[in-house]
């Protein structure tokens, strides 16, 4: 059976682009006599394998549930629209890259969700397995459909879709659920409602079908009332209190061809309180937890060496506030220069210090380096809580030039709330102060080399944020303002990037959007809608008729200004932080007053901590645990 | 030390585009933990010399790298290691010690051998056609090339060409910078010259063997000679 699939799927490949993305045989790759294993597990990520290749997020759950003797846990990736159309026309399902199983046998499905232009690519790859798309549809017999990642904190959009979300960090509770999953399954497998039961009795488990929705008469959410006795109210995240704790896996899978972020990846702390406040994954993940420099030290060495990567990335929301980061750094770039292997950082904070620690590993020629001020003005920049001053960003582009950058990146977001056409002229103002600088530093000569790119994002406003109650800029104001900052922009060594803000808009919906909005989800899908993150095959027009069709208003879920009473779809699914600290915050944002980072400073009394019993976990350099410190004492 | 090395891209890795089969062959040397000699400059890497660039898709027991080694390394161990360290369908069979100055294999390497396998292909008719290919003087093709499709003669190309079962061909042309024939042309002109051959198709490209032909002459040097 497997081995005439594997044929089959052998006679499309020389048809298909990128044919190396369905091969498996990656080094690594865990291959598990299925006959010895009590649950399989499909990760099925619903992106491109270049894509979910590079998710940190899936190596990890990957091997923890790997390293379970009686489980496995094999890929699949949503198919290319090439390969699709090849699978539908010779009656190829959905198969696993370790074994070339059709990903229907298995027992558990399980999607991480990144983004939300991903949804359509959820439906493919249900569709290409055999697994009815409604949830109300499967029987006993169909595997259990779960998904996680940052998008499962308002999976409402999916919702009919999704037997179980699972919010939060999944290492731990992933035990659980396999554990649940075995018990209903060696008790005859009979009542899927019945394991459903027991799933959402697990903590950071949310069933969407248990919940009952009623609404307003205005078409606002009135309630969501659980169905079934024992179901709570609200969903809390599954939170890890420490990550040296957790098993990382150091044997990640290496693949053969060319993928995203095709490095080694340490993660070194979960989790940022820098309270930006358009940032969803600032306040889903909270608080932060560090690993260990001791156990990154580790991790990387063993990682590089199982691996063969040149390149080690050490990963989190904001390296640069790794409470070790200097010393981190400098001794693993040390260590690994011998091997060929270069010590990386993903992001740089805008400030003179990060720059000179991304300056220490740059071991490869000057390239570019990438600065993220947010937003233009000071003011804004207080709105936002970006707590960077005109001078930080000064200081950080006068290091790039002194440390041999000739290339500087800006990000900034556009359609902010508050936003004036002031903010956006200052946006514009940093791109020439970004020259000037390069003038002081280099000499007029020199400085005609340099090149500025100012790139520009529309504003998506995302639920659990201090945002969660503003509307979207309208697309013919984005599209405005997008012209309005390029007639400040005078010199042509500034590249100004900006994107068509109709992608933005979809993602607004699907951000924001309710149990309601799956039937357009659904629509789209039908229609065509495949990788909608993807310029190329993004149609904003099919999504406003698949809409239209499905009585879904888009303006009504992101233009519409949100009162500080109004019950969202996604107030259910906790990630810890009140409603009331978020209407304080989105107060204070209106009157342009920044919030410190509790890690540094005053609690801001968010209820992260105390609501799960976690505490911000800041782990220096010579941190030893208890057992240790009796060692040492012992010894010395 | 230069260790010159035959490797094998089987099975699903035929798959490999070139860049892949070297990305997967540097990550398995370095896994394998070698003394790799690395290049000087900013972005060290390991100093590994392809023969001949191979086509996604095409397997192949006949392609050849030059690995430069910081200390001697026993080509039977070495073997070992690396294979030890490098996925299952890409296999490095034989290696011997190799000059270290001269001209890069890449440089010298200018025909190769296939095995090519065909389907929907008549026996008889197949005969005819390599018959005829072989005698023709001309045998125009449409290339493929990056200023759009383009019509050439590949017969100066094809060095030789013989059925050697049911379906199966095996043929030896030219390759590498001043001249490369791919082996759907070679299928592509069979095709023409006979309309039996009109629904062939090639399921699958083997490369045997590298070499450098003597124009003159004819004869053939395998890349150990080299």
């Amino acid at each position: 059976m497997t081995e005439a699939l594997r044929e089959r799927i052998e006679r499309v490949l020389p048809r298909v682009s990128k044919p190396a993305r369905y091969t498996g045989g990656e080094w690594n790759a865990v291959v598990k006599d299925h006959d010895k294993i009590d649950v399989k597990v499909a990760w099925t990520f619903p992106d491109a394998y270049e894509v979910g290749m590079s998710h940190l997020g899936s190596l990890i759950m990957y091997h923890q549930i790997n390293r379970r003797d009686d489980a496995c846990c094999e890929r699949a990736y949503a198919p290319w629209t090439d390969m699709e159309a090849e699978m539908r026309a010779e009656g190829i399902p959905l198969f696993t890259l370790e074994s070339w199983t059709p990903v229907g046998e298995f027992d558990i499905i399980a999607f991480p969700l990144l983004y939300e232009l991903t949804y359509t690519n959820l439906l493919t790859c249900l569709d290409l397995a055999g697994v009815p798309l409604l949830a109300a549809e499967r029987t006993a017999e169909h595997p259990l459909v779960i998904a996680g990642g940052p998008c499962a904190f308002n999976c409402e959009p999916l919702a009919p879709f999704l037997d179980v979300a699972v919010l939060g960090d999944g290492e731990e509770v992933i035990h659980e659920i396999l554990d649940t999953y075995k018990a209903w399954r060696d008790e005859g497998r009979r009542d899927r409602r019945e394991l459903l039961r027991r799933m959402a009795g697990i903590t950071g488990c949310y069933v969407p079908g248990f919940y009952e929705v009623s609404y307003n008469p205005d078409g606002t959410i009135r309630e969501y009332r659980p169905t079934e006795p024992g179901v709570p109210e609200v969903v809390d995240r599954a939170t890890v209190k420490d990550l040296d704790s957790i098993d990382y896996p150091t044997r990640p899978v290496v693949p053969n061809t060319q993928i995203v972020f095709d490095r080694a990846q340490v993660e070194v702390f979960r989790g940022c309180t820098r309270g930006c406040r358009f940032c969803h994954a600032g306040y889903i993940t909270r608080p932060v937890r560090e690993r260990s420099p001791e156990e990154v030290q580790r991790l990387a060495r063993e990682i590089v060496r199982n691996t063969g990567y040149s390149e080690l990335s050490l990963v989190s929301l904001s390296t640069a506030d790794y409470t070790d980061v200097q010393q981190t750094v400098g001794r693993l770039s040390d260590e690994l220069r011998c091997d060929g292997v270069n010590v990386t950082l993903p992001s740089t904070r805008v400030d003179a210090f990060s720059v000179a620690v991304a300056d220490a590993v740059s071991k490869v020629r000057k390239g570019s380096i990438t600065l993220a001020p947010e937003g233009g003005s000071v003011r804004i920049r207080r709105v936002i809580n970006k707590t960077v001053s005109d001078r930080d960003i000064r200081d950080a582009m006068r290091a790039a030039f002194q440390s041999g950058y000739r290339a500087v990146k800006l990000y900034f977001i556009l359609g902010l709330p508050t936003e004036t056409d002031a903010d956006l002229e200052a946006i514009a103002e940093k791109g020439h102060w970004a020259l000037e600088i390069a003038e002081e530093e280099l000499g007029r000569q020199e400085a005609r080399k340099v090149r500025v790119t100012i790139s520009v994002s529309v504003f998506v406003p995302k639920p659990h944020t201090p945002f969660q109650f503003e509307p979207q800029v309208t697309l013919e104001e984005a599209k405005r303002r997008q012209q309005y900052i390029k007639r400040f922009l005078k010199d042509r060594r500034i590249e100004y990037k900006y994107h068509d803000p109709d992608v933005s808009h979809i993602e607004a919906l699907l951000s924001l959007g309710d149990r309601r909005v799956a039937d357009a989800v659904l629509r789209a899908w039908q229609m065509g809608a495949r990788f909608d993150g993807w310029n190329e095959h993004f149609d904003y027009d099919l999504w406003l008729r698949a809409c239209a069709e499905s009585g879904v208003d888009v303006d009504f879920y992101t233009y519409r200004k949100k009162g500080y009473g109004e019950r969202f779809a996604w107030d259910h699914l906790s990630p810890g932080i009140s409603r009331e600290w978020l209407i304080d915050d989105h107060r204070r944002a209106m009157s342009e007053l920044e919030v410190e980072d509790c890690r540094w400073e005053n609690c801001d009394l968010c209820g992260v901590c105390m609501r799960y019993d976690v505490l911000p976990t800041l782990k220096p350099a010579g941190f030893v645990g208890e057992d240790e410190l009796e060692v040492t004492d012992s010894t010395g | 030390m230069r260790l010159r090395i035959r490797l094998a891209k089987l099975g699903l890795a035929r798959f490999l585009s070139h860049l892949d089969l070297q990305r997967v062959v540097e990550r398995g040397l370095r896994r394998a933990e070698l003394p790799l000699a690395f290049t000087q400059g900013f972005n060290p890497h390991p100093r590994i010399s392809y023969a001949s660039a191979l086509a996604t898709g095409t397997s192949s027991e006949g392609e050849f790298i030059d690995v430069d080694l910081t200390e001697p390394v026993e080509p039977e161990e070495f073997l070992a290691r690396a294979n030890g360290a490098l996925p299952a369908d890409v296999r490095l069979l034989e290696a011997r010690p190799a000059p270290e100055s001269g001209e890069s294999l890449m440089a010298q390497i200018n025909a190769a051998a296939y095995r090519l396998t065909l389907e929907g292909a008549d026996e008889a008719a197949l005969q005819a056609a390599v018959a005829r290919l072989l005698e023709a003087e001309e045998v125009v093709v449409t290339r493929e090339g990056r200023t759009g499709p383009r019509p050439v003669n590949i017969r100066p190309q094809v060095y030789a060409l013989a059925v050697e079962g049911p379906g199966e061909l095996r043929a030896l042309v030219q390759t590498g910078s001043k001249g490369n024939l791919r082996p759907e042309e070679v299928v592509a002109g069979l095709a023409q010259l006979s309309p039996d051959l009109a629904g062939v198709a090639l399921v699958r490209a083997h490369r045997l063997m590298l070499y450098r032909r003597d124009p003159e002459t004819g004869e053939c040097v395998e890349p150990w000679s080299l």
